[in-house]
């Protein structure tokens, strides 16, 4: 049996062997041919080669894919970013940010939109997102995979899971509805207590130039989170920026570190 | 392992020993272990005289003595079992068990490893079928679909238009223009709805009530009052829209319905609306 396998190649073998000899092919997977193909070598190549695949470790130890060891919490939380993106970017499509349109839009989404249940995946999504991120958290305290050599990362990923909390947070903004602008009112209060940049904090009095105030309600943290003294309609747009270009953007660089350095700092941790 | 003394160990940790075969053949006490031990001793003919596949899959099994040279490599699944059968009889009479030096790790059950080896593509073509027959072209219908909304927040294509006596003879009205995208102009005779789209490239001409005429900003194409053009680019006449009587005695206007001069549409029924 096994010397028939060893001499006869398999169905996909074959098939690749048909289909992937020809010059788009091997301009596409530079290893050669199709990966049906590969021997051990290729394959570890076929990783390195891959744009995609490059930030991932070219062989995985057995016990990086043992669910009760990991819970997949870090793998959960990038689907669901994934899946986030996906539905963001087709809410786009509908919802204008302005105080005239937004609520309607919101509502629209929901009644005059095929998928009426697009707004709900993102919603919910963003719901598990923030819940399997501390997951994640919780899981790599827990099992000490926080201490050297992956110190660095564990700084990395706080800074991801303050991301995703300012994500969820200017997020909630959008629907536009009492709910979202009392929120964002009570949210962004709180920056009015920032040490030395909110006007009511602490050591605010000492920023100022002789009788020049430099922090002062219309010039302080809040303010610059409201783009006013009170949540309006450019609250509503720079939230809306914030959370569809800039805040994704920032994240997406911070996670790509994070991937990279789960590998060069040796792998999913595992077992001791 | 070697130096542990065997009595002491617990059952449990005799018990794996024994499935792994760690243990001089007298302690063991699963009977299966003993059955696979036998199988090790059973004969297995003339090793010269055999096929040399025989001899390799021989080999792979642990069932040849090691000094014969084989060809082949061992496979790692079937490492344990590398050692002779002759070195496995003698720990009969109670001496260390040579197999318990070697290193024995990936032991146990090679069969059942083969048989996930050989049926893995099953399950593995189902599911890459299942994601590219079902997963993909679902996602892509689902994300299509909800390109199209059910709901559009722009003027209906039909509309009415007021009475036929609230337009002048020989005047373009340009009340439509803005939302709808339709001049109504009356002659003596009928009145008629023109689209607002230059036949040139698709701006919307000024009505020039001075010069009367429809002047396009773009490129200067120029129609008469009846739609007709006569100056500039444009290659054929404004299309008519279709026209009728409501039962209230308003005018519909349809823009789905279009006329075009050059097809000899102009004479037909509703592309224009007697009134005199």
């Amino acid at each position: 049996m096994r010397k028939r396998q060893a001499k006869r190649p398999g169905i996909f073998q074959q098939i690749g062997q048909s289909v992937g000899n020809n010059v788009i092919v091997r301009s596409i997977f530079r290893t050669g041919g199709l990966p049906v193909n590969w021997d051990r070598r290729q394959r570890m190549m076929g990783v390195l080669n891959n744009v995609f695949l490059h930030l991932h470790p070219v062989r995985l130890p057995k016990h990086a894919v043992k669910v009760k060891y990991t819970w997949c919490m870090g793998g959960l939380s990038f689907f669901t970013f994934l899946v986030l993106t996906i539905t963001g970017i087709l809410l786009m499509f509908y919802y204008r940010p302005t105080a005239e349109h937004a609520y309607m839009d919101m509502v629209d989404i929901g009644e005059q939109v095929p998928l009426g249940i697009m707004r709900e995946i993102h919603r919910w999504g963003a719901h598990l997102m923030v819940l399997s991120v501390w997951l994640h958290m919780f899981r790599v305290f827990m099992t000490g995979s926080y201490k050297p050599p992956r110190e660095f990362n564990w700084v990395v990923g706080v800074i991801l899971l303050t991301l995703t909390l300012l994500l969820s947070f200017t997020g909630y903004l959008l629907p536009w509805d009492q709910l979202a602008i009392w929120a964002i009112t009570v949210g962004t209060n709180m920056g009015r207590a920032s040490p030395f940049l909110g006007y009511e904090g602490p050591g605010a009095t000492l920023m100022q130039i002789g009788d020049v105030k430099l922090v002062h309600p219309a010039a302080d943290a809040a303010f610059v989170l409201k783009a006013g003294r009170f949540v309006g309609e450019a609250t509503l747009l720079r939230f809306y920026v914030l959370h569809c270009i800039g805040l994704p953007f920032i994240i997406m660089i911070f996670m790509a570190v994070h991937f990279w350095r789960v590998r060069k700092d040796g792998g999913i941790s595992g077992p001791t | 392992m070697s130096e542990e003394n065997i009595e002491e160990m617990s059952p449990s940790k005799r018990k794996m020993l024994a499935k792994l075969g760690k243990l001089p053949a007298g302690d063991q006490a699963e009977a299966s272990t003993e059955s696979e031990m036998a199988e090790t001793t059973e004969d297995i003919g003339d090793i010269e005289e055999m096929s040399p596949s025989r001899r390799k899959m021989l080999a792979k099994l642990g069932k040849l003595p090691s000094d014969l040279p084989s060809k082949s490599r061992p496979s790692k699944t079937a490492a344990p079992a590398r050692k002779t059968p002759t070195a496995a009889k003698s720990t009969a009479t109670g001496e260390v068990h040579p197999l318990v030096s070697g290193k024995i790790k990936r032991s146990v059950k090679p069969k059942l490893e083969f048989k996930v080896e050989r049926r893995g593509w099953l399950s593995l073509a189902f599911g890459w079928l299942a994601f590219l027959l079902g997963g993909i072209p679902a996602f892509a219908t689902m994300i299509l679909r909800f390109l199209f909304p059910n709901v559009l927040f722009e003027p209906p294509q039909s509309f009415k238009a007021g009475y036929p006596d609230d337009y002048t003879i020989g005047a373009i009205d340009e009340t439509y223009k803005e939302k709808y995208g339709v001049w109504i102009g009356r002659t003596d005779k009928y009145i008629y709805a023109l689209s607002t789209v230059c036949t040139h490239l698709g701006c919307t001409p000024n009505w020039l009530s001075g010069e009367s005429k429809f002047k396009c900003p773009c490129h200067g194409s120029g129609f008469r009052k009846t739609g007709v053009n006569f100056e500039g680019p444009a290659p054929r006449p404004l299309e008519r829209h279709w026209i009728g009587l409501a039962d209230d005695g308003q005018i519909i206007v349809d823009k789905n319905i279009k006329f075009q001069r050059e097809k000899g549409q102009w004479e037909s029924e509703n592309s224009y609306l007697p009134w005199t």
